[in-house]
């Protein structure tokens, strides 16, 4: 059908051969205006039909694979019963197939048609009708890959804004939770939704966010990463500001300490802001788990956090300029290993940092049957026969292979980079200055996280500044029953949360 | 103008990184690590000698080639930190030592005075002070007692190391004084130090052979026995294996150990004590312008062995008959010690700093001429053993059974 629609549109030309910005009473001469801005994509179809009872022509254009093609049958179809009476108008008669909103330019229309509606011109009319009927294939609901959990929901967000709204809209089914919709990009006009729930989000925070939003002029925002890199507050970090989520529990908890959300159409993630850096440090599990395992789950990733950015580092140092803090069988152990290895001990380790770093890349970049491949490349060669060729000490190698598990601690995949940078420069000052170079570096790289902000909330917020009670859920967490307020630091109002009391029988 | 200061802050890191860095850096594969060290006299010089230990052989991977698991080297200058960087010329590597351990005197050395020695061990920034030092006793040279191959832990400084330090947690008869302890034991007044005696018994060449670590009955052993006491920093005596533990009961510096005493009706037979907590006290009273020094020590003991034909340990006074007569038999030793130490007027034991602690002003009076005063000062001995337990039985075996 298309290929004669297209012959005789083809036979037309002639007729629209200037741009024009309203709609014409013919409605073929419409749709030629519209093939002829889009340039005759060959997506964009067209279908004629008449109203039998008021013998009424019309046309109606839409864009392939986007819509509901049962629904515009049901149109097509349903014509023949329309009665041309004073209490049934075209708006409400395809009010009935879908929400319908009237346009009066070319330009408008051209932006609904485009974003996946139903355009249908009449003859006779200068308004045209735009049906919404999308229907983009999306993914099914999936546990997330990037945030698991044992215990906890597996539900993770999806490509598709409205579906990872309504999963938020389920958890939380409150009527002061708002998702104020934005639209971003010049070309790809992404579908952006604000997420908060008013009286518990601080109102300059939304302000602030609002603004930061408005001020992106770009042609296309494909992905919530690209919102976080226009929107963060200090660009020349290594630290993440703004923290990202695949789960809709984890971005309903956030909601409800009064943090803002940002729903960006096309991406599985969702942006909370404002981020602190103990969050990063924070998992869905912390909640679902008991208190007391929670804890100490928290306190382990803070030690890993350590061992990724420190341990090869003070692993250098340590044997090349403090070998007096090492126990005296261990010093023989390590000199042992190192007896006939050509290389000084930074050079070594960060072959292997380097090497592992390739790895790592290499496994999440290779299709999948390969990615046996890569481990066992990895596993032998890199680890066991450098170490017996004697080009590595096998020290450096228990050393970055620590630092490599410590690394996957990290809940969260964009804190695991700063301290995956940091290392290396760690290093560097290991090998020149020993202890010393690492505590210079400690204290600066602590500095510089002091001075970070997340929309004007201090980054190390509850820790420095210090603020007592949110010590309950910071490095630890503490039983539910006692947390009966909302986080001070990013909620001020409606602080109060609770009022269950400790559990025991008697009550 | 961001770009610029970017570009200047980063070759000011990258200069400071790059000119000053690694200036004191030295890798492990070159270090020579030394953990013994033995100081003899050759004419006017220091002999030092120097053991480093092979990482590869002594590493419990199987990188080793079999080879010793250490080796020594000797030089001979006038200062011992000159005789210590000599040590290159010997071997291939720098020689590290902060993982000392042991340091062993030659007694005459020892004999000529420790002072000139501690001066480089204290002020070097290199040498940590918890290694322990001891002094080659019966004429044995210490470079000979650092050459003895001894099974289990085959090199010596080690060997002497882990045998000082499980010894006093066992027996009590050997006393631990590291570096630190010395120096304050040589420069405070009213104490003098006293060090462990070491030796070497048997075959001393086929001791210094390999072979001698594998033989079941080694033809040569190490010895560490005797306390080496000090008047002035200059060692003037020896102390035996029961006086050194008398030594370690008055300063309070033993932790677990067994005793041997006679039966209380019968001088043939013996029964043992296992001591497990042991507490000192002392008090100074001034008697006509004398100090005398109340010594108590408590002593929680149960019993370990008994080889007395007819004593009934079911009965309750039996146990006061055993505890006095092992009291007695206590003090004793105690008055042996004293007598041991007066005889060579060195107060190993303190006594000048417990009467200057309780009495400060009798103290100055006698701080001048201490050396002649230590001998005449008067000790009361108060010893009180509490038996608490008799072991897995009660009495001992006996024919009628």
């Amino acid at each position: 059908m298309s290929v004669r629609l297209r012959r005789r549109y083809k036979q037309n030309k002639h007729l629209a051969t200037h741009v024009h910005d309203h709609i014409s009473p013919h409605a073929v001469n419409n749709f030629h205006q519209i093939m002829k801005r889009t340039g005759e994509s060959d997506d964009i179809l067209h279908r004629s039909f008449t109203f039998p009872t008021n013998k009424t022509k019309a046309s109606l254009i839409y864009v392939d694979g986007t819509v509901d093609s049962q629904a515009i049958e049901k149109i097509l179809s349903r014509a023949k019963f329309y009665s041309d009476n004073k209490d049934e108008n075209y708006l409400s008669y395809f009010n009935e197939v879908g929400t319908t909103k009237i346009h009066s330019s070319i330009p408008s229309i051209l932006n609904e048609l485009l974003s996946g509606h139903v355009i249908i011109f009449i003859d006779g009319q200068t308004d045209a009708y735009s049906v919404s009927l999308i229907k983009i294939p999306e993914r099914s609901i999936t546990e997330p890959l990037t945030e698991t959990v044992i215990r906890g929901p597996r539900e993770g967000f999806i490509e598709s804004l409205r579906v990872n709204t309504s999963l938020v809209r389920r958890r939380l089914p409150d009527e002061k939770l708002r998702f104020e919709p934005r639209t971003i990009g010049s070309r790809t006009k992404t579908k952006i939704n604000i997420a908060y729930i008013e009286g518990v989000a601080d109102e300059s925070l939304l302000t602030e966010l609002r603004q930061r939003l408005d001020r992106i002029e770009t042609d296309s925002i494909l992905e919530d990463g690209n919102i976080e890199e226009l929107i963060q507050d200090a660009t020349y970090t290594p630290f993440p500001t703004v923290y990202s989520s695949e789960r809709p529990d984890t971005v309903t908890s956030h909601l409800l300490e009064g943090k803002t959300a940002i729903f960006v159409d096309g991406s599985p993630f969702v942006l909370i802001v404002p981020a602190l850096f103990v969050q990063f440090f924070h998992n869905a599990e912390d909640h679902t788990q008991r208190a007391d395992i929670a804890s100490l789950v928290r306190l382990l990733r803070f030690g890993a956090a350590f061992i990724a950015l420190l341990a090869p580092s003070l692993y250098i140092a340590i044997t090349t300029f403090h070998q007096e803090l090492i126990p005296t069988r261990l010093l023989g152990n390590l000199a042992a290993q190192s007896e006939g290895t050509p290389f000084p001990t930074f050079i070594e380790a960060v072959l292997m940092e380097i090497t592992f770093e390739i790895l790592r890349e290499a496994g999440i970049r290779m299709p999948q049957p390969v990615g046996q491949a890569v481990s066992i490349v990895g596993a032998i060669v890199i680890g066991q026969a450098a170490v017996q060729a004697g080009i590595f000490s096998a020290a450096v190698v228990i050393v970055v292979s620590l630092t490599a598990i410590a690394s996957f601690v990290f809940p969260s995949y964009s804190m695991a980079s700063p301290f995956r940078i940091l290392r290396f420069g760690f290093m560097g000052l290991a090998a020149s200055f020993g202890l010393l170079g690492i505590s210079v570096g400690f204290t600066a790289m602590l500095l510089h996280l002091s001075s970070l902000k997340s929309f004007g909330i201090p980054y190390m917020s509850d820790l420095s500044p210090f603020v007592y009670s949110d010590q309950k859920d910071a490095l630890i967490r503490l039983p539910k029953w006692m947390m009966k307020e909302r986080p001070k630091t990013t909620d001020h109002q409606d602080v109060e949360r609770q009022h269950t009391r400790k559990p025991s029988p008697d009550q | 103008m961001l770009m610029r200061r970017l570009s200047s802050i980063l070759l000011v890191i990258l200069s400071v990184l790059l000119l000053s860095g690694c200036w004191d850096r030295w890798e492990l594969n070159e270090l020579s690590i030394i953990t013994g060290m033995a100081i003899d006299k050759s004419d006017d010089n220091y002999e030092l000698t120097m053991q480093s230990i092979n990482p590869a052989e002594i590493a419990s991977q199987e990188i080793g080639n079999g080879y010793a698991q250490s080796f020594n080297t000797t030089e001979i200058a006038p200062t011992i930190h000159e005789s210590l960087r000599k040590h290159v010329n010997k071997s291939p590597r720098r020689a590290f030592i902060s993982h000392l351990q042991v340091l062993v005197i030659s007694e005459e050395v020892a004999r000529e005075g420790i002072t000139s020695i501690l001066d480089f061990f204290y002020r070097d920034h290199e040498v940590r002070s918890d290694f322990f030092v001891l002094v080659a006793k019966d004429d044995q040279s210490a470079k000979e007692i650092m050459s003895i191959v001894t099974p289990l832990e085959n090199v010596p400084s080690q060997n002497i190391f882990d045998s000082l330090q499980y010894g006093a947690r066992s027996y009590g008869g050997t006393r631990i004084v590291t570096l630190d302890d010395l120096y304050q034991d040589a420069t405070a007044p009213g104490i003098e130090p006293a060090l462990m005696g070491v030796t070497v018994i048997g075959d001393l060449k086929e001791g210094q052979d390999r072979a001698n670590a594998e033989k079941n009955a080694p033809a040569a052993t190490l010895l560490i026995e005797g306390l080496a006491i000090f008047r002035n920093n200059a060692l003037v005596g020896w102390l035996n294996q029961d006086q050194s533990k008398g030594l370690n009961y008055i300063t309070g510096d033993i932790r677990d150990s067994v005793g041997s005493f006679t039966c209380p009706d019968s001088q043939e037979e013996e029964f043992a004590l296992e001591s497990f907590k042991e507490r000192t006290k002392y008090d100074v009273r001034i008697v006509n312008n004398r100090p005398i020094i109340d010594l108590t020590v408590d002593i929680g003991t149960h019993i370990s062995e008994v080889n007395c034909k007819d004593l009934d340990l079911s009965k309750e006074e039996n146990f006061y008959l055993v505890e006095e007569q092992a009291e007695q038999e206590f003090v004793a030793k105690l008055q042996d010690t004293v007598q041991e130490a007066k005889a060579h007027q060195a107060d190993v034991l303190g006594f000048g700093q417990m009467i200057h602690r309780k009495h400060p002003k009798v103290w100055e009076q006698l701080e001048d001429n201490w050396d002649e005063e230590f001998p005449n000062v008067e000790v009361t001995y108060e010893v009180n053993i509490n038996i608490t337990d008799t072991g897995n039985i009660i009495n001992s075996f006996s024919e009628d059974d």
